[in-house]
């Protein structure tokens, strides 16, 4: 029986303008898992319900073994969150960030904050607000990573950075999650970021979870084709996620590619011109237009 | 109370987090604090009253810079996310607020109000004006605990700003309110405090809504399930 970081059972939240039901999400621990959507699809809501900072309307939600939000604060101790809205205390200086979170976490490792100030090329005694966006973020970082948390929720970590220091956070994060042990959530509108660090993509738009799988999975299962239509052609083709047709000419994507797709292809009227692999943001794009 | 205080630990670290936060800006108010107790201690009459409005004002700024500094400011500065993935419930962090914010001000007040006090029984001050200087620093109380309530419950930085703006219009009707009354205006210039029915009752009742007020608050904030 696998061993989950969380596990949200049927989740529901109802707001004026957004609704999420029965959402089903788990990730077994040591996993990474990347969580995919636009703005407004409901990632930050199903991290604040998985973080006990909102409370659903129905349903469960157990991270590491605790239940939330009853059991937040001892589940709190192993879970380190960072969101893009988190901001520290301008008026006071990393260090004293570190000093506070030293305090309350008896598993904050000193060596290895002093190592992230180095690697983010980040000053401890520089106030708050004389840091950039990217620096920020990095030290959001560093006040979470150097407690050693067993479950990392990172919401939008990368949002707003400029390339650079989006780069510089992401390597570092790739070299942090090395770490067999910790699992991590995180969410992005931004595949490109999701496709580097992720072991399972979760796809979310309107409150629903539309696909999870593992990345290699989503790579090999979905291609786009251009094909030649003859006059007998079928309307519909199995495995087709969407057909677009323009005069004899016709773009088709599936979400079920085999070897032998194209020949499944041909025998219903769709004479193959090219095939080629899709991006996870061409896959992600085209899952959200079918669940549409 | 039990549940409330099951994570002592935590709210004590916030209210030292907080009293970090503050601790510069409550010492500038006490260093000013003690230049206008100063000024009341030359025991002229417009030292007096220059130094009462001051004192008045200083007590205002106090509060409602506790207020906003330490609540409205965690949202609208976007920190609370910061503190709410710390080990904490919504009702530690209600707590720790609430306590926080009422050590920050209530200490001040007290010291500041005792010095006030003690220029008047040490100079040739009328001890008759005891009860006006206690009952009006108690309704500056009252309104503290007005908009801290207001900024708790709500979280609004423009409701807290509006209840500061009308409690603090109050004081001065409240001021020619007791002051129009016998009781407590022809008793100003005696040599000793001159507490009777009528300052004693409206004392009473300042103390009670005060009291009333947090304790609204405090089981409002026993509610609380979640942080947003």
């Amino acid at each position: 029986m696998p061993q989950y970081a969380f596990e949200m059972s049927d989740i529901s939240i109802r707001y004026p303008h957004f609704t999420m039901e029965n959402l089903n999400l788990s990730l077994p621990q040591g996993q990474v898992m990347g969580v995919v959507g636009v703005n407004g699809a409901g990632k930050s809501t199903m991290i604040r319900i998985l973080m006990g900072l909102v409370k659903a309307d129905s349903g469960a939600v157990k991270a590491l073994g605790y239940t939330l939000p009853e059991q937040q604060v001892q589940a709190k101790y192993d879970i380190g969150f960072a969101s893009d809205d988190m901001r520290l205390y301008k008026g006071q200086s990393l260090q004293w960030h570190m000093d506070f979170i030293r305090s309350i976490y008896p598993k904050f490792d000193q060596s290895y904050a002093q190592d992230l100030l180095t690697r983010f090329d980040l000053i401890a005694a520089q106030k708050i607000k004389g840091l950039s966006h990217g620096q920020r973020v990095k030290a959001c970082l560093l006040l979470v990573l150097a407690r050693r948390p067993k479950l990392l929720v990172l919401d939008e970590p990368t949002t707003g950075l400029d390339p650079i220091a989006r780069e510089e956070v992401l390597s570092e994060l790739a070299d942090i999650l090395r770490d067999d042990e910790r699992s991590v959530l995180f969410s992005s509108h931004n595949t490109h970021d999701i496709e580097k660090l992720s072991d399972q993509i979760a796809f979310l738009d309107r409150g629903k979870l539309l696909s999870l799988q593992d990345k290699e999975s989503y790579l090999e299962s979905w291609a786009r084709f251009r094909c030649q239509v003859s006059q007998d052609a079928q309307d519909s083709v199995t495995g087709a996620v969407s057909i677009k047709r323009n005069g004899q000419l016709a773009e088709l994507i599936t979400d079920q590619y085999t070897a032998d797709y194209a020949m499944q292809l041909h025998n219903a009227g769709y004479k193959v011109l090219d095939q080629h692999r899709m991006s996870l943001e061409e896959i992600f794009v085209a899952n959200v237009k079918r669940n549409r | 109370m039990s549940k409330l205080l099951s994570n002592s630990v935590m709210v004590k670290h916030l209210i030292i987090k907080d009293w970090e936060l503050m601790k510069k800006s409550i010492a500038a108010y006490m260093g000013a604090g003690i230049l206008v107790i100063g000024l009341m201690g030359m025991a002229t009459a417009f030292t007096f009253n220059v130094g009462a409005i001051l004192m008045i004002t200083l007590l205002i700024v106090i509060g409602a810079r506790s207020a906003i500094e330490l609540v409205v400011n965690e949202k609208k500065e976007q920190t609370l996310p910061f503190i709410m993935s710390l080990p904490i419930s919504a009702q530690d962090y209600a707590l720790a607020k609430l306590l926080s914010n009422l050590a920050m001000y209530v200490v001040p007040w007290l010291i500041l109000v005792l010095g006030m006090l003690a220029v008047i029984v040490s100079t040739p001050i009328y001890n008759g004006v005891i009860p006006l200087v206690i009952l009006v620093s108690a309704f500056i109380l009252l309104s503290y605990c007005c908009y801290l309530a207001t900024a708790l419950i709500t979280v609004s930085e423009g409701l807290t700003i509006s209840v500061m703006i009308v409690t603090n219009l109050l004081i001065n009707g409240f001021i020619f309110w007791i002051l129009r009354m016998p009781d407590i205006h022809l008793s100003l210039e005696a040599a000793t405090a001159s507490w009777n029915a009528t300052s004693l009752t409206i004392l009473a009742g300042e103390i009670v809504i005060s009291l009333g007020i947090l304790l609204f608050t405090y089981y409002w904030q026993k509610r609380l399930t979640t942080f947003l």
